[in-house]
């Protein structure tokens, strides 16, 4: 069991996947909480048992259920045998993973599932605290926080790195693919978390949110700020929601009212080129969203 | 007719947004949002109600005539049905 201080929160995790996790973690170890946030497991079993109650719904092959206990658990079975069993309780402070190693056939190592699904604990307990993770590429620029928001494969990692090689030191990626929102004595922050998808680009770091950029692909570079129904339904897209609990689906709609009233919201029509950062990094001082 | 389960009606930051929940969200491909009348007819439609009562019901809350609000009502109701927010 690993102590954990990710984005603020205390979180205790035992992992299975030592080899992956242990490079991810090590720059959030922290003290050991007496009650921790969130406690984190995974255990490898074979075969798995599946869980006792009543079916809530299937969704996309998840099977939902709800214990005696109020726990929600989600179960998925691969080649007719129950392969995964996610437990999380009510206020999602506890999250129980189960894998199979026969999740394998399924084209996925188990520190995929493994990453995925803590991944996912961590974002439904931060919700519940009053957070949300945003799926984007966050740079933080002379301690400045800039989160570029966008679908996946729209260059929004390629353009952060263009961040760091135009600025150097004065540029730090918080987190290259879900980083943290947070609200600290009513301010927005954007924080680092390990669950950074492809690469390793995140650091154990929290800084003021001061602009949400929406990136789509331009052939010139253009940016404007965006109404609010518009913010809206980016954030709406891009904001982790959970598709098993209705009421965490809800809370997501608090933390888009906060971030569409509190944070400059733009929307980036870019190609991938050095001038394109100069451009953003230009028009947000013209702005005075950040400072130079 | 009724709003269909997994839809929600929410204003955020002075919009009225209607928020799929669950697994209504897997996929979000649009965001509906709705004018007053439209917010008003939606809390009407939360519960089983007819094209009569809500008529009814808008020709109370505003000053509008009933050819009107009847077509009101029609647009509003292919808008969600073309969703299938509506049953």
């Amino acid at each position: 069991m690993l102590s954990l201080s990710i984005a603020g929160l205390s979180v205790d995790f035992a992992y299975a996947d030592v080899r992956f996790f242990e490079k991810r973690l090590s720059k959030y170890t922290g003290p050991s909480a007496v009650q921790p946030d969130l406690l984190l497991s995974t255990t490898l079993k074979d075969p798995l048992i599946p869980p006792e109650g009543a079916i809530v719904k299937t969704i996309d092959q998840v099977r939902i259920f709800r214990d005696s206990d109020g726990r929600l658990c989600r179960c998925r079975d691969y080649d007719g045998e129950l392969v995964l069993v996610k437990v999380s309780t009510e206020d999602y402070s506890r999250t129980d993973l189960l894998l199979s190693p026969k999740l394998t056939g399924t084209g996925f190592t188990l520190a995929d599932y493994e990453y995925v699904n803590t991944g996912g604990a961590f974002a439904d307990r931060l919700l519940v605290l009053g957070g949300a993770v945003l799926h984007g590429s966050a740079v933080a620029i002379d301690g400045q926080g800039i989160v570029f928001s966008a679908n996946s494969g729209i260059g929004k990692s390629t353009h952060t790195a263009l961040w760091a090689s135009q600025f150097g030191s004065r540029v730090v990626i918080v987190n290259d693919d879900k980083p943290a929102i947070r609200f600290v004595a009513g301010h927005p922050m954007v924080c680092g978390t390990p669950w950074s998808g492809k690469s390793d680009l995140n650091e154990n770091m929290s800084v003021p949110l001061r602009a949400i950029v929406f990136l789509d692909r331009g052939k010139e570079n253009r940016i404007r700020r965006m109404g609010t129904r518009d913010s809206i339904f980016r954030l709406m897209s891009q904001i982790y929601r959970a598709y098993y609990d209705e009421n965490l689906g809800l809370l997501t709609t608090g933390i888009i009212e906060r971030l569409v009233k509190g944070v400059p919201i733009y929307l980036l029509q870019c190609n991938i080129s050095t001038e394109a950062v100069e451009f953003v990094y230009r028009y947000l001082i013209s702005e005075g969203v950040i400072t130079q | 007719m009724k709003i269909a389960s997994g839809y929600t009606l929410v204003t955020i930051a002075g919009e009225n947004v209607v928020v799929p929940l669950g697994d209504k969200n897997v996929g979000l491909k649009s965001l509906v949002s709705l004018n007053d009348t439209g917010a008003f007819l939606w809390r009407m439609l939360e519960r089983e109600t007819t094209r009569d009562e809500l008529l009814a019901a808008m020709l109370d809350e505003y000053e509008t005539d009933a050819a009107q609000a009847r077509a009101d009502i029609e647009t509003f109701a292919a808008k969600l049905q073309a969703l299938n927010i509506l049953e």
